[in-house]
């Protein structure tokens, strides 16, 4: 199991590596520079060539590469090209913002999705199975930014219950801290449940036929410990990879619904980042994005060493 | 308390363990309604290892499922009877059905490499069953079932020291360590004796073994068969032992019935059956089966297939692939009729066959 853990562990290393070379060449392949932005069209080509210089673009890109990966290995993240901060300070205002509506709406997620799956799965072609998939076919289509608009106007506006804009840190109290996620987090929450609760039916109907559940109902076991001993883990385990990859989905729901809420989280900087060409912090935010997204699914594969006995024991490898 | 009547009935000897009688189970799909088992005799006495023998598609293993109780839906059971122990298992509630299947009726399936829970530990699995048909003093539910699930079951009672006998009986090799392991830890051969250890763990009074040797090599089978007809004696457990392979019908039955297209065509003392097959169907069976003291025989396979069981529209379903048939064959439904030589050795007067082309003189077509 700890070969397996290692492994997994290397391997996402790798990843986070393979995405911030992707990140720093990628970002330079855009056509236009800060500098041009921030000097205006009419600056001179002195001004311009100095700038540069400045901020360290007239060196090599190669240099340029190698120094910003050592930067990283010591924990510096740079310096913001317009506003002269520090990117790990901006970053750090950011990230709890972003966490606290993906955590709130993955959880939410989840606790819809999974009884819900269910419920379609040992209920299947009954209401109660109709209205599941037609809610998780309506989730599946929405956009995160499109619900969150639904959901500003309806109960930010209209109902008044939830604030429109803006984020409370949790340092000013856990209820309005609360309230300033409910409303994204249900945005970003919903398109997620959608997918998760279609993977958890369908993977649950396709447990329930097994052969290892014949045998269950033959040796005289009743309906709920066959469905929830025999069945569920068995069921849990696509379920688990579809939660962990349908991550990626939060994150990039959180980007709009943020701009739609007015939220200056990790989503809000790195647009502003990318229309500004700010180099440096554009880099740190799509990297601590991947970094949460491929931190998560690690966390996926390590629960896969409590669901699953044959990768818990290396049996066979997942 | 039911099981010493039973012992008390087995001691007059003679009383059968099974009865089915003039079943039915029936499957309705979009093309028609699929008659898998459709007038099905068949009785097992106490201690006796009865056969079932078909082609696949023949409806052996639906009626396997109709007589443990575990018809898959859409499928019902739409005419008939299933006694045991002389009592219907159709009339049964619900909450004794389920009491009587694994306890005192239990099943083998044929593929052991999935007919075992992948999450669940193979003790566990066999423990299970103990805890649910006998009384160990063990809650059996749903929360006692997860706290047992999530924290790991103890390795102190009754029904775990039972399961880890059950393996040693089916000569698993240090059966304690190994009753901890997960099933993807065991063969396949291991996996279909864990099986077999879970079906008999409570003694049942009828074992139906589905195929249990198909999926195995063929010196596993062997051994598997050899130590079935043991634990046979050992528990005082009847079988009705499922299978296309009339090699392992030749080596384990007392008795032997062939079915066709949901019917059963012919039922036979196993040596009557091979030595003096009646049924067109059945001497088709073997003359498609190689024989190792016949190496140079040619095999002759039954030209066709089974058919769909949907609407089969003549009255013998073996009539279009049987080489004998007559336009009667296609109009008159074929009874049993006594055939062979009732004074030939090992043939008890049992041996019946339905088909209009045989039976006793002036009888036959």
């Amino acid at each position: 199991m700890w070969r397996y853990i290692t492994k997994r562990v290397a391997h996402a290393v790798l990843v986070m590596w393979m995405v911030a070379t992707t990140v720093f060449f990628g970002l330079r392949a855009v056509p236009g520079g800060p500098v041009r932005g921030m000097l205006g069209q009419e600056a001179t080509e002195e001004a311009v060539a100095r700038l540069r210089e400045d901020l360290g673009l007239d060196e090599p890109l190669a240099v340029q590469y190698v120094e910003w990966m050592t930067d990283l290995l010591v924990g510096d993240f740079g310096t913001s090209i317009t506003s002269s901060e520090a990117v790990g300070t901006l970053v750090a205002q950011a990230v709890p913002k972003t966490l606290s509506i993906a955590a709130f709406g993955v959880t939410l997620g989840l606790l819809v999705a999974i009884p819900a799956g269910v419920i379609g799965a040992t209920r299947r072609n009954e209401p109660a199975d109709y209205a599941a998939t037609i809610a998780a076919f309506l989730g599946i289509s929405m956009p995160a930014f499109f619900v969150g608009i639904l959901l500003a106007v309806v109960f930010g506006v209209w109902l008044g219950w939830f604030p429109v804009v803006g984020y409370t840190n949790i340092s000013e109290g856990v209820v309005p801290w609360l309230r300033g996620i409910v409303l994204p987090g249900i945005a970003v929450g919903l398109p997620y449940a959608a997918g998760v609760t279609r993977m958890m039916r369908s993977s649950l109907i396709e447990t329930l036929d097994e052969q290892y559940m014949r045998t269950a109902r033959a040796k005289g076991v009743g309906d709920s410990v066959r469905l929830y001993k025999h069945a569920m883990q068995n069921a849990l385990m696509p379920v688990v990879t579809i939660a962990g990859i349908q991550l990626a989905l939060v994150l990039g729901g959180t980007v709009t619904v943020e701009i739609v809420f007015g939220i200056q989280g990790l989503g809000r900087l790195l647009v502003d980042s990318i229309l500004e060409r700010n180099y440096p912090v554009t880099q740190v935010a799509i990297l601590l994005i991947s970094g949460i997204f491929v931190f998560m699914n690690l966390l996926v594969d390590i629960a896969y060493t409590a669901i699953d006995p044959r990768v818990r024991y290396g049996g066979e490898q997942a | 308390m039911a099981t010493i009547d039973v012992a008390a009935e087995r001691d007059d000897g003679g009383d059968p363990v099974l009865e089915v009688e003039n079943l039915h189970t029936q499957f309705p799909t979009d093309r028609g309604v699929v008659r898998a088992v459709d007038g099905v005799d068949l009785t097992i006495e106490s201690g006796e290892i009865v056969g079932l023998v078909g082609e696949s598609g023949s409806g052996k293993s639906v009626l396997a499922e109709s007589v443990v109780g575990i018809v898959e839906e859409p499928g019902e059971i739409v005419e008939g009877d299933v006694r045991f122990d002389g009592e219907s298992l159709l009339a049964m509630s619900d909450a004794r059905r389920q009491a009587v299947r694994g306890g005192r009726i239990s099943m083998v399936f044929q593929d052991p490499m999935n007919s075992l829970n992948p999450t669940l530990t193979v003790g566990e699995q066999i423990a299970e069953t103990v805890r649910l048909h006998q009384d160990v003093g063990e809650s059996v539910s749903l929360p006692a079932e997860l706290k047992r699930k999530i924290v790991g079951a103890a390795k102190n009672g009754d029904a775990w020291r039972r399961a880890i006998e059950m393996l040693e009986a089916v000569e698993i090799p240090e059966p304690e360590a190994r009753a901890a392991d997960f099933p993807h830890q065991f063969s396949g051969g291991m996996r279909q004796r864990a099986m077999i250890a879970m079906a008999l763990s409570c003694e049942p009074d009828l074992l139906v073994a589905d195929e249990p040797t198909t999926a195995l090599d063929v010196t596993i089978q062997a051994q598997i068969l050899e130590e079935l007809e043991g634990l046979k004696d050992e528990f005082d457990t009847s079988i009705l032992l499922i299978t296309h392979d009339l090699a392992v019908v030749a080596e384990t039955c007392d008795r032997v019935n062939v079915m066709y297209a949901g019917e059963i065509v012919e039922r036979a003392e196993t040596e009557a059956l091979f030595a003096d097959p009646q049924h067109p169907y059945t001497q088709g069976l073997i003359a498609s089966t190689p024989q190792l003291d016949e190496p140079d025989r040619d095999l002759q396979p039954i030209q066709g297939n089974v058919p769909d069981l949907i609407d089969i529209p003549y009255a013998c379903h073996f009539a279009p692939r049987c080489p004998e048939a007559e336009r009667e064959c296609f109009e008159i439904e074929p009874e049993f009729r006594p055939v062979g030589d009732s004074d030939a050795p090992g043939d008890g007067g049992t041996h019946e066959a339905a088909c209009l082309r045989r039976g006793p003189d002036g009888e036959r077509l």
